[in-house]
């Protein structure tokens, strides 16, 4: 039966995505790596699948850490979330998939709040293989993040 | 990157006052060539690779 697991997530230096780091500064560059597997079968389908990271601030209190945008009005924004649709699996069925950034910063751009920039948040993924029932879940990684 | 006048809004606080934080966004959209607060500024970039040992 064919099969894809996500067995690890963590953050990491984008340069060395095999060790996980759970301490930055904002100006760190920053990755999420999701350690995937997936039966040799899907491989050789052809089969592309969609893949999405998310950094959470579980923290939802409005009156401290939640975290904020505006987009024509001001809205919760409680998770950052970044995706790559129809990723193809020309890496064989046991591989990494991250995304990064040169700054932990960029990745929050847009977020706002007392926490915006400097907290204690995880990361968790997904991937998705198009076209089939077939679906991975991470773990939560937890990391901390100074200004 | 510094922290910007607004960032330091709770979100019960923006709430409260969502025509500052639209004022805001509206005088740093008119700033040129400076930082926008409430965009990505950066598109992600996705990347896979084998891992180490089986290179």
């Amino acid at each position: 039966m064919a099969f894809a697991n996500i067995s690890a997530v963590r953050t990491a230096d984008p340069t060395n995505a095999g060790v996980a780091k759970d301490s930055f500064m904002s100006t760190d560059p920053f990755a999420i790596v999701l350690d995937v597997q997936v039966d040799s079968s899907v491989v050789t389908s052809g089969l592309l699948a969609d893949v999405t990271w998310q950094i959470v601030n579980p923290r939802q209190d409005p009156n401290s850490h939640a975290w904020w945008t505006y987009d024509g009005g001001v809205i919760s924004c409680p998770t950052v979330d970044t995706d790559w649709i129809g990723m193809p699996f020309n890496w064989g069925p046991v591989f990494w998939v991250f995304c990064w950034w040169s700054q932990y910063a960029e990745a929050v751009s847009h977020i706002q709040g007392p926490d915006a920039r400097a907290g204690v948040f995880y990361v968790q993924g997904t991937i998705s293989i198009q076209g089939s029932s077939l679906f991975a879940k991470s773990d939560q990684f937890w990391f901390k993040v100074r200004p | 990157m510094a922290p910007r006048e607004g960032q330091e809004l709770t979100l019960a606080q923006a709430l409260q006052q969502p025509e500052d934080v639209e004022r805001l966004e509206r005088i740093e959209h008119k700033l040129e060539g400076a930082e926008r607060p409430y965009e990505r500024l950066d598109e992600p970039r996705p990347n896979a690779e084998p891992p180490e040992k089986d290179r």
